[in-house]
């Protein structure tokens, strides 16, 4: 009885939660920390995760490690110069536009509900006041759309300020990543020392595919999103391409959020009509049907297998308490979470007693002549 | 002159935070070169890999690995004295340029025994994941050392049917 806490020490469950709950504030303490560098630190994560394949390719192909960072990250400093010199103008002026525009939302939402209430009047023989229903809504949209117009901007703020320390930050990592984690990884005591690298191995292959899967989901959703808004003519094409293909990144709440910012936009537009009002939710969903059938399977898999209710409660409470990028980043961040717990619990699992006189007796009854 | 020391380490430290230690990397590749395991690989080529090994060190008597636990790694041995015991039975006892727990390299299965460091010892680990990345990498080399694997196990096997012949018949030999 007195040796009940050692005991329940020993089970691997307990010691699984207690480094989990270690590890989990000293994350959160290093971030709240680092937080004015976060957003940096997440973005050269996601690109590291996504370009260590094609480096690790060109060593293999007998390239020097540093000549093989040096190529990809010639690459991503060309692709992040070309979008800064040729999309953030861009955006930034359609950001302005779509601001002013709010300014005559009253007048635009009056004529959208009149051609809303001659389509039902005449055919399912419903009518309202469009002007009554417009003014009740208006309160509500506007408020929206400052807000969204605000989170957007500083978003994409970020982003512009990023643009400058995340190449630096993702070539360090390229190159020096290995010896950074090697040397890590020398601190664990001898006991620990090849359970720390199984569970660092099972888990940090998991997340690296995790991670190369959504940074391609994001790129073909906004590529295809960008691409159909222009066909269809609706503007702001770029900028709702890469808000569809953020918000298609969260679980369950993706599906709807991403038809949201090209319904406003519409809504805003000099002319706000139903057929273009279908056209931007066909394309979203012509995009998610792409990224359900083709992508999904191929690259992510079942890897964020979460529950729904888990996935709801987390999305929630990271959007409330972090805006945008918490919304962004509370899947991937619960996926790894979710990971490293369960490799620690199994790594812990087959370093445990019980285990080991299971193997034991294993042993002993197919070679007994050996023991 | 211990200033000039402090000073030269200090500035390591500054310029290369990360910088890996290789004093023991020469070491380690010429033990690494005289092994079977490592027959017909170049010395370059044995150099690299040893380079992304794991140095450890252990005191006497500290267990090294369990009977029963999960494995990932082959140990080296750059210096020291490590028993292996199956229970309470001493199976060998390995010395400076020895490797041990090969097994792991080759498979997920637990260990078979114990090892035990039955002196102050300083160890290199080579993990099964630097082996799957050396195979990634040059699969020609790694496929030359997992023939040497399989032919230092398979002789082992032999030797271990050997033992057992000779204890169930005794006049065989």
């Amino acid at each position: 009885m007195n040796n009940l806490p050692g005991k329940l020490m020993q089970q691997p469950f307990i010691q699984a939660s207690l480094i989990f709950m270690a590890s989990a504030t000293a994350v959160t303490m290093a971030a709240y920390l680092l937080y004015p560098l976060l957003f940096t630190l997440l973005l050269s994560g996601l690109l590291y995760a996504a370009m260590f394949p094609t480096a690790r390719y060109l060593t293999r192909r007998g390239v020097s490690r540093t000549q093989a960072v040096v190529a990809v990250m010639a690459v991503i400093v060309t692709i992040v110069l070309v979008m800064s010199v040729l999309l953030y103008p861009l955006i930034a002026a359609q950001l302005d536009q779509l601001s002013a525009r709010t300014g005559s939302i009253d007048a635009r939402l009056t004529h959208l509900l009149q051609q809303i209430n001659e389509l039902t009047s005449n055919h399912l023989h419903i009518s309202f006041d469009p002007a009554a229903m417009a003014a009740q809504l208006l309160d509500s949209v506007t408020l929206t759309l400052s807000s969204l117009q605000t989170t957007v901007s500083s978003y994409f703020n970020d982003v512009a300020f990023s643009l400058f320390l995340v190449p630096l930050i993702t070539f360090f990592l390229l190159r020096d990543f290995r010896v950074l984690r090697n040397q890590t990884m020398q601190l664990l005591p001898n006991r620990y020392f090849e359970l720390g690298w199984m569970i660092y191995n099972a888990a940090s292959s998991q997340l690296q595919g995790y991670l190369r899967g959504i940074s391609i989901q994001m790129a073909s959703i906004t590529l295809i999103c960008t691409a159909g808004f222009w066909l269809a003519g609706i503007d702001f094409a770029p900028l709702l391409g890469i808000l569809t293909g953020l918000l298609n990144l969260i679980p369950i709440f993706g599906i709807a959020l991403a038809k949201i910012p090209p319904l406003l936009v519409v809504l805003l537009s000099d002319d706000p009509s139903l057929t273009s009002m279908i056209l931007a939710l066909a394309v979203v969903f012509a995009a998610q049907i792409v990224d359900t059938a083709y992508i999904l399977p191929r690259v992510i898999a079942k890897s964020a297998n979460l529950h729904p209710v888990t996935v709801m409660v987390s999305v929630s409470l990271a959007g409330y308490y972090f805006g945008f990028t918490g919304l962004i980043a509370a899947v991937p961040l619960l996926f790894s979470a979710k990971v490293f717990f369960l490799e620690l619990l199994r790594g812990l699992s087959d370093f445990s007693p019980l285990h080991q006189q299971r193997i034991m007796a294993r042993l002993k009854q197919s070679i007994p002549h050996t023991l | 002159m211990d200033h000039d020391s402090d000073q030269h380490s200090l500035n390591r430290i500054w310029s290369r935070p990360f910088r890996k230690k290789s004093e023991w990397v020469e070491e380690a590749t010429a033990l690494c070169l005289a092994h079977c395991l490592f027959d017909g690989i170049a010395e370059r080529s044995v150099q690299h890999i040893v380079s992304h090994m794991h140095p450890r060190n252990y005191h006497r008597n500290e267990v090294i690995f369990d009977m029963g636990h999960a494995g990932a790694s082959a140990m080296l041995i750059l210096s020291g004295e490590v028993v292996i015991m199956a229970d309470t039975v001493e199976l060998t006892r390995l010395h400076q340029g020895d490797i041990f727990g090969e097994v792991a390299l080759a498979t997920t299965l637990p260990r078979t025994a114990q090892a035990i460091a039955k002196a102050d010892s300083r160890l290199v680990f080579f993990l099964r994941s630097d082996l799957d990345e050396w195979i990634e990498r040059t699969p020609r080399e790694a496929s030359r050392f997992l023939i040497n694997l399989s032919t230092m196990l398979a002789e082992r096997l032999m030797q271990r049917n050997l033992e057992v012949m000779d204890a169930a018949i005794p006049d065989h030999s």
